[in-house]
């Protein structure tokens, strides 16, 4: 009886023991899981250092293109990189390229014509670079200054290049039409392949409709002492997040973060006054959007300063 | 199947249960139209100028991160920016002392995350002002 007992007992503590086991096990794996997924697939950010890559730190800042063979809109990019790498080395920025695989690397460092050294095979989701074509700023601590993602529309490679190697700016209207842009993975991506996604469209920034009224402010390329004078008679906003404003503000700013812009933006901006959104830490499409926000608050003189890249890209898939 | 491996698959199906509930489980962006969580507030407490912060002449916008309960209670909430601390403590007491409804159906009620923004002004005299009141013009 005694001896039962004893079994029985055993095998409740050896049931619980187990279950426990095993239960913690499943819960454990699938948390750190999702926490390597997560990390994975989260785009690095102005302000962050790019991750898992050994770049030299250099006194100067460098530029960091992610590119891949198997994405069309990083091989029609190519012709911009050809103007921009030599433009960028010649002010003492350095640039080097990242890829995702050894097809990748040969054929663009014949491409480009790169020291062997300045093209780095890398799992690019680790380090934080989410979609290719991808440019980043770096600074001498390799954190990311600034970021273009896309392939850049022809109107902006020369202000992409007059930003990289100089510290002139660019002020444009924003686009009133939401044309649409499609996006590939980077698996899938074959010429004539149907669009897998619909995003936003930026190719044609200069709105058709106020091309013919004269604009209060200068628009285009701009050096930063007429930028200046731009922000002595306008309302200047920064929508990045709170702790990435600090980064990354021209003096004179003031920060709304992108998501109160609906709400803040009703009671804080004058809609009679020039209004300048600053997209310089943000992406172009969160720029668009606050444009669109803006605009649905009325807001009539609204210029984006520094909107970025918002071309077509691919996916950037992780590495095998 | 021997008997002791019949309370393990009891563990891990609750498990998986529980996971999926918990995925299932929606919180609701408070927030709509140019308003702020103060839209779905069923008691909106408003914070106190404090006498201290009116003295120094303080003012400006305080922005509460909060989150709420299904039983529309504010379970955690946070000060995101604020003129100074004196203002920061009022608006932190007022946010968690309001009560919101976030309906889901007649019956039901859901959980919910939002930001709640609090004018401190002084002129013309000190006051709060929130979201959708008519005082709150261009700053």
């Amino acid at each position: 009886m005694r001896s039962s007992f004893r079994r029985i007992a055993l095998e409740i503590f050896v049931t619980l023991a187990g279950g426990t086991f095993i239960f913690a096990a499943v819960e454990g794996s699938t948390l750190l899981f999702e926490k390597i997924k997560a990390k994975q697939t989260e785009s690095v950010s102005v302000g962050e250092a790019v991750r898992d890559l050994k770049l030299p730190l250099e006194p100067a800042d460098k530029l960091l293109v992610a590119v891949s063979a198997s994405c069309p809109y990083s091989k029609k990019s190519l012709s911009l990189y050809e103007r921009l790498i030599p433009a960028s080395a010649q002010v003492g920025i350095p640039t080097y390229l990242v890829v995702p695989d050894d097809t990748s690397k040969s054929f663009y460092q014949e491409s480009l014509n790169l020291p062997a050294a300045r093209v780095i095979k890398a799992d690019l989701g680790r380090a934080g670079i989410t979609h290719t074509p991808t440019l980043l700023l770096l600074d001498s601590n390799n954190r990311v200054k600034r970021q273009w993602v896309g392939q850049i529309p022809d109107s902006l490679e020369d202000a992409t290049i007059a930003r990289i190697t100089s510290s002139a700016h660019f002020i444009s209207r924003p686009d009133p039409k939401a044309i649409q842009i499609v996006s590939f993975s980077d698996n899938s991506a074959q010429p004539g392949a149907e669009p897998t996604r619909k995003i936003s469209h930026a190719d044609n920034l200069m709105s058709k409709a106020s091309e013919n009224v004269p604009s209060p402010i200068p628009t285009g390329i701009i050096t930063d002492s007429s930028l200046r004078n731009v922000m002595s008679e306008a309302i200047v906003i920064n929508i990045a997040p709170r702790e990435q404003f600090g980064l990354a503000k021209n003096k004179g700013e003031i920060n709304i973060p992108e998501d109160e812009l609906a709400v803040r933006g009703v009671y804080e901006l004058d809609p009679a006054r020039v209004t300048l959104i600053d997209c310089g830490v943000t992406d172009a499409t969160k720029c668009d959007m606050a444009g669109f926000v803006l605009s649905n608050i009325g807001i009539k003189q609204l210029y984006l300063l520094d909107r970025g890249a918002n071309g077509l890209f691919c996916k950037a898939t992780t590495t095998r | 199947m021997p008997k002791s491996l019949v309370p393990i698959c009891v563990l891990l199906f609750a498990n998986s249960v529980l996971g999926c509930t918990h995925q299932l489980e929606r919180t609701v962006e408070l927030g709509n139209k140019g308003r702020g969580a103060e839209a779905f507030a069923s008691h909106l407490v408003k914070p106190l100028y404090p006498a201290p912060s009116i003295a120094r002449g303080d003012s400006g916008l305080t922005v509460v991160e909060i989150f709420v309960t299904k039983s529309g209670h504010v379970e955690a909430a946070k000060v995101l920016q604020s003129p100074d601390d004196e203002i920061a403590d009022a608006a932190l007491h007022a946010a968690r002392a309001s009560e919101f409804a976030i309906p889901h159906s007649p019956n039901e009620f859901l959980p919910g995350h939002g930001k709640l923004y609090f004018y401190f002004k002084l002129k013309p005299t000190p006051h709060v002002s929130v979201p959708g009141d008519q005082d709150l013009g261009v700053i």
